[in-house]
């Protein structure tokens, strides 16, 4: 759906990222090897991702950027809402450097 | 709560060892031992769920996502007459996954009801207090 909305963004489901072998792996596996290939992970999972991150920071650890969405405001199968937020972040930050940026998105 | 009964186990000292680790960031080994069992009943009752680490304790997950049970609560607050089919064809489930965690919903309600509250309470207010240099987008026009 993202693709169709823009097709200069490169989107990749944890499903089929690195052939699918990431699924069930250990979330600060997940967080390097977005760093490795300079993927902005987005994520639902505000539960285990943030101490990982914390815990990068500590170590002085580089990821490529994350984006929290907000299971408040979307629902996780509202993928057209979920896409078109991203969509329009992805417009107003092009070219900008994600490294080490963490992000909340969320709607009114 | 549930009526509980006491256990004695004999395992080996490996085991011991391997449980007392794993109770470090669990309490007691007799409470991690317990949620062991807990959770080995509960997958062996609703294979579509699976248990994992978070910063909040153990929690469920639908098995071989990373989507966590409690959201899948969420939706049937917004959805309260969600069939299996329609949860199976939003998530591109097989239908017995669906159904499983559904189920799962109906037999810890309440269990899903608190891990929901605390993932929505989880807002960018409170993720500010772990990670003090992370920004937060507002949309309005979604």
């Amino acid at each position: 759906m993202m693709r169709s909305m823009c097709s200069q963004l490169q989107v990749e489901s944890i499903h089929g990222f690195c052939g699918g072998r990431l699924m069930n792996c250990d979330d600060g596996m997940i967080l390097r090897e977005c760093q490795i290939g300079k993927w902005i992970l987005v994520t639902f999972d505000v539960n285990s991702i943030p101490a990982i991150l914390s815990e990068m920071a500590t170590n002085q650890e580089d990821h490529a950027g994350v984006i929290f969405v907000s299971s408040k405001s979307f629902a996780q199968n509202d993928h057209f809402s979920i896409a078109r937020a991203l969509v329009e972040l992805a417009r107003s930050e092009v070219g900008a450097d994600w490294m080490n940026r963490v992000m909340f998105l969320s709607k009114l | 709560m549930p009526a509980t009964s006491t256990l004695s186990l004999r395992v080996p000292v490996e085991t011991r060892r391997w449980l007392e680790r794993f109770a470090k960031r669990r309490g007691s080994a007799g409470m991690a031992a317990t949620r062991i069992l807990e959770e080995a009943h509960r997958r062996e009752d609703f294979p579509a769920v699976e248990f994992r680490d978070t910063r909040l304790g153990r929690v469920a997950f639908v098995q071989g996502t990373r989507v966590q049970v409690a959201f899948i609560y969420g939706q049937t607050l917004a959805d309260s007459s969600i069939s299996a089919e329609k949860l199976a064809e939003s998530f591109a489930w097989p239908r017995w996954k669906a159904a499983g965690v559904l189920a799962y919903l109906q037999e810890f309600a309440e269990e899903c009801r608190v891990e929901w509250e605390d993932l929505v309470s989880s807002d960018a207010h409170a993720l500010k207090r772990i990670l003090p240099g992370m920004e937060h987008r507002e949309f309005t026009s979604l």
